[in-house]
């Protein structure tokens, strides 16, 4: 039986949209005073350089990087930073309720009993393990892809009312996945793909459907697609292991999935959430909501192929849990790069979330009487488990509230910084790439309270930059993806003089902003770095940048 | 399913979801991480 579209109302999407935003106030916190909030995968820089954000490495931050580029022309970075990741809890809290709300008959007398569904679901969608552990990792970017996620699936399920015209409305929705690059797109991919084919019709018009969708999909993530064939990537196998997803809570990896948790790292697990209680919280919920998908979502057509998203994004999620499928994904990523795109697995469970959130919001529409049956429950108790279902999500999950426990915070770039900024992209300076000691891709810096982030220096400049990109990750190390950075990281970590080696590499500046060095006397730096002849501009307690001079 | 049944199951849920969320919330202040995760990113450079 399919249900007809819901009668038009007066700004539909408003309430929910009100509570997205509200729970983005809740989740940030202290991230929105005045600042910017640097965590893991999460580094805006005030004023970044106009670039297309493509390195040696793989095209990661296409095109994301350059829309916030072009943003800091308009508004100051720290606020565009802010307003992009309100905009995720709200968008996706809105999504997700406007796609239940959208296929669900309202009943005349329905009231605000049809509304507590899809808002449910909304919440839901906005505030679990999964936004907690990648907002805490910092990918906004793909986060976005999140957002945009059900807004997606939205227009693919109501294709066959509209026709034709949907086709451009489809593209529109995939806007936030596109900005977000190429996690944000897999992701999308991976949940409007079975969407688009499972949708009403007879089979020519299904794959005429599925192949539009493609191909809107495939324009999308050309900004990150091109970069990846012009410049060869490297792509290191043990990626595998070292991103699959890990057990967060006493379920095991696949269970912890099922919970929308997972993620391969533990510092980015929230608060309060892995225990024992809220396992088992999250496991009634889980239960529920799937339930809820099985028995009232999906033979109501609410979503036609959502269910096979979601099985499909966890079996994808759960490639890197076992032995064989772990090494076939290693043998794929060994034959083509390409494949690195399923490596962190977890982030394909963004579908499964949606199908969860959609059952919850659907089971309680059921409860509250959304479609007329003959058993009408008493309404005031169908009331309050609607308003337990939707306060649960929140409740269930504090680590998120408050800047993740206070692990998101807004601080401000040391002076020295931006002043040595200014020096070294200073016009007329000559050409010369910058390279970044200590050879580490992360850093946990005082002035940000010890959280892990990226180092920001790449986005500052508009110089080419030389970083070590390899990551070590419990007991697996996965190797540098940047060329560059497999030529010369012998030598740097070979303990002998670098001067000569990194001149003949064509670096100018040397940038050393963590380590046992800062602090040290200024006479002596030069020495201690393993750069003789090297010209100290500047020595801080927060920074030393190094100019080489050919002799 | 009764109305007084759904009343029943309503309020059980209700002091559920309280006790449970006090449990996490008491976790949480408590700054406990209890995930089983047992690894996490080595690359900070700060040798």
């Amino acid at each position: 039986m399919t249900f007809t579209v819901q009668a038009r109302r007066a700004r539909p999407h408003a309430l929910p949209a009100a509570a997205g935003f509200l729970l983005g106030l809740l989740a940030l916190g202290p991230a929105l005073l005045p600042g910017f909030v640097l965590s893991y995968d999460m580094v805006f820089v005030p004023d970044p350089p106009l670039g297309l954000g493509v390195t040696s490495g793989p095209a990661r931050a296409v095109p994301s990087d350059l829309v916030v580029a072009l943003a800091a022309r308009v508004a100051p970075v720290q606020i565009c930073e802010k307003v992009i990741l309100l905009a995720i809890f709200t968008t996706a809290c809105a999504g997700a309720a406007a796609l239940v709300s959208a296929r669900w008959q309202a009943q005349p007398d329905g009231g605000w009993r049809t509304r507590l569904g899809p808002l449910v679901t909304g919440v839901c969608y906005a505030w679990n393990p999964f936004v907690a552990e990648r907002l805490i990792m910092g990918q906004w970017a793909m986060l976005l892809g999140y957002a945009g996620l059900p807004w997606v699936l939205r227009e693919l399920a109501a294709w066959p009312q509209a026709g034709r015209l949907l086709a451009g409305r489809l593209a529109v929705a995939i806007v936030p996945a596109a900005i977000g690059g190429f996690a944000a797109m897999s992701v999308t991919a991976v949940a409007a793909l079975p969407v688009a084919f499972c949708g009403s019709g007879a089979i020519g018009p299904r794959f005429r459907r599925t192949a539009l969708t493609a191909a809107v999909l495939l324009v999308a993530s050309l900004p990150w697609v091109i970069p990846s064939f012009l410049a060869p990537v490297l792509a290191d196998p043990n990626g595998a292991n070292a991103f699959a997803a890990r057990a967060d809570t006493p379920f095991g990896a696949l269970g912890s999935l099922v919970l929308l948790g997972g993620i391969w790292n533990a510092r980015a697990v929230p608060a309060g959430y892995g225990g024992l209680a809220a396992s088992i919280a999250w496991l009634i919920l889980a239960v529920l909501a799937l339930s809820g998908y099985l028995l009232v979502a999906r033979p109501r057509r609410l979503c036609p192929g959502l269910g096979v998203a979601g099985f499909a994004g966890f079996c994808v999620a759960a490639l890197g849990t076992w032995g064989p499928t772990l090494a076939l994904l290693r043998a794929a990523i060994a034959f083509w790069p390409a494949f690195a795109l399923l490596r962190d697995g977890q982030q394909f469970i963004a579908p499964l979330a949606l199908a969860e959130s959609a059952g919850l919001g659907a089971g309680v529409l059921w409860l509250a009487g959304g479609r007329s049956r003959p058993s009408r429950p008493d309404a005031s108790a169908a009331a309050l488990l609607g308003v337990l279902a939707l306060l649960a999500p929140v409740l269930l999950l504090p680590g998120l509230a408050l800047g993740a426990f206070g692990r998101l915070r807004a601080v401000e770039y040391p002076a020295d910084w931006l002043a040595a900024r200014t020096m070294i992209d200073a016009p007329g300076t000559g050409p010369g790439a910058v390279l970044l000691l200590p050879w580490a891709q992360y850093r946990q810096y005082p002035w940000n309270h010890g959280e892990p982030v990226f180092d920001p220096w790449p986005r500052m400049l508009s110089r080419p930059m030389i970083w070590n990109d390899a990551l070590r990750v419990g007991s697996a190390t996965v190797a540098a993806e940047s060329a560059q950075a497999r030529r010369l990281g012998p030598a740097i970590e070979s303990g002998r003089p670098l001067t000569s080696v990194l001149l003949r590499a064509g670096v100018r500046y040397v940038i050393i902003d963590a380590g046992p060095l800062l602090g040290r006397p200024r006479a002596r730096l030069a020495g201690l770095a393993r750069l003789p002849g090297a010209r100290v501009l500047l020595a801080s307690q927060d920074l030393i940048v190094l100019q080489l001079i050919a002799r | 399913m009764s109305s007084l049944w759904l009343m029943i199951i309503a309020i059980v849920a209700g002091a559920a979801l309280a006790f449970g969320s006090t449990l996490i919330v008491t976790s949480a202040l408590a700054g406990a991480n209890n995930s089983p995760v047992n690894q996490q990113l080595f690359n900070y450079g700060t040798r």
